[in-house]
């Protein structure tokens, strides 16, 4: 790496390390397991991406996709048992004291989903199960599942303001 | 669109819009819904703004400091690579999928093994870039009918790929395209045969810059597709 490249990378990963690796860390919930997440996920994004400007104040969304698609990963071969979502949902509702990411209201749009609503949307965007294996773990009927989900996501997509149906 | 399997329309497709945004299930449904939503404006707007808010969810868990020495260790692992060649090898991974997917070319799927990043990584062509640098537009045969689609992608390199399903003709199609500021340019030929081909190419003017797609071939049908409009075809 030029000398240039190293300090963006540099303040690339400062930046980023604590939501990645908080992210890595909540999904597969083993520290030494959440670390080769978090390295393989800054590893892939600096080389995905093809410039990273400091001033930009968010998170690039696709390094933490990424994070969660590596953290799927890692679960699915490492563990085989029923995921429970709880810590996560008990991290998602502590709400920062500061939210510098502009995501409160879609914090509280979670927060206000009912349970049935919220848990199948956290198992499925955070520890990528499919509809299907939902259903198994949480003993609810598939077409169940689906409906809760997608009224959930509606409500979470109406509380961010994004397009629907009707735009 | 011209698939020889059933398409799944638009309420199977919805249904699976939670798996697709994070990128899960089975590989056939994937694949089948995603080809209804290469070919239905709606859907394609559902699969945006599904996807947004799935994205979006993943910002708010609870950042937590790595083990001491993380940084470093990363960094080192970062080493002295150019990012770039990497970047592009992507795009044209990225070029070639999103190109199938437009044509309903569902064996690319099939034969893929690393289905499930492939379908992410489509997923986040679109939307990591929120939809706002991709767009593709319908080309019109002289009758008004769709004769096929162009993809165009703001990106570095930002590229174009055309395919088409029209008539029975064979040959090659000079493709030119119309700027807004009226320049005109010629970009290459693309290869038809029994009305059908494919073509893509890097283009060195933004997207928002693109006025018209024109194709013209001796003894081959008119064809253009405009960039008037915002609204994806
Ligand atoms: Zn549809």
């Amino acid at each position: 790496m030029a000398s240039g490249d190293a300090d963006a990378a540099a303040a690339f990963v400062r930046r980023y390390q604590s939501r990645v690796y908080g992210l890595a860390v909540s999904v597969v919930g083993d520290s030494g397991l959440a670390e080769e997440v978090a390295q393989e996920a800054f590893v892939r994004a600096w080389r995905h991406a093809a410039t990273y400007d400091p001033r930009r104040g968010r998170v690039p969304t696709w390094l933490l996709t990424i994070t969660r698609n590596l953290s799927v990963d890692a679960i699915r071969i490492h563990h085989r048992h029923r995921i429970d979502p709880e810590p996560m949902l008990a991290g998602l509702a502590a709400d920062p004291p500061v939210d510098p990411f502009g995501s409160h209201d879609l914090r509280a749009g979670l927060l206000k989903l009912p349970p049935e609503q919220c848990r199948p949307i956290v198992l499925s965007v955070f520890y990528g199960l499919t509809t299907k294996e939902i259903a198994d773990q949480e003993g609810v009927p598939l077409g169940t599942v689906k409906t809760r989900i997608r009224r959930g996501l509606a409500k979470l997509r109406d509380a961010l303001g994004v397009g629907s149906d009707e735009r | 669109m011209n698939g020889d399997t059933a398409d799944l329309g638009c309420d199977a497709t919805r249904e699976l819009m939670a798996e697709l945004a994070a990128g899960v299930g089975p590989a056939e449904d994937r694949a089948a819904a995603l080809r209804h939503i290469a070919g239905c404006a709606d859907c394609h707007r559902e699969l945006e703004s599904i996807s947004f808010v799935a994205d979006e969810l993943l910002s708010l868990a609870p950042e937590q400091e790595p083990p001491s020495g993380f940084e470093d260790r990363v960094l080192a692992r970062l080493g002295p690579r150019a990012p770039r060649r990497l970047l592009w090898r992507r795009t044209r991974v990225a070029v070639a999928l999103v190109a199938a997917i437009a044509v309903g070319a569902v064996t690319v799927w099939q034969v893929t093994s690393d289905d499930r990043r492939l379908a992410a990584s489509y997923r986040r062509t679109l939307q990591t870039l929120n939809g706002r640098y991709m767009t593709a537009r319908t080309i019109a045969a002289p009758d008004g009918s769709m004769a096929g689609r162009v993809v165009a992608y703001q990106g570095t390199p930002s590229w174009i790929f055309i395919t088409l399903a029209y008539g029975a003709g064979a040959g090659p199609y000079e493709v030119r395209i119309t700027t807004r500021d009226g320049r005109e340019e010629r970009l290459g030929v693309l290869d038809v045969q029994n009305g059908s081909g494919s073509w893509g190419t890097t283009i060195d003017m933004p997207v928002a810059g693109i006025a018209e797609v024109r194709l013209s071939g001796t003894g081959l049908p008119y064809l253009s597709a405009g960039f008037g409009a915002r609204r994806p075809a």
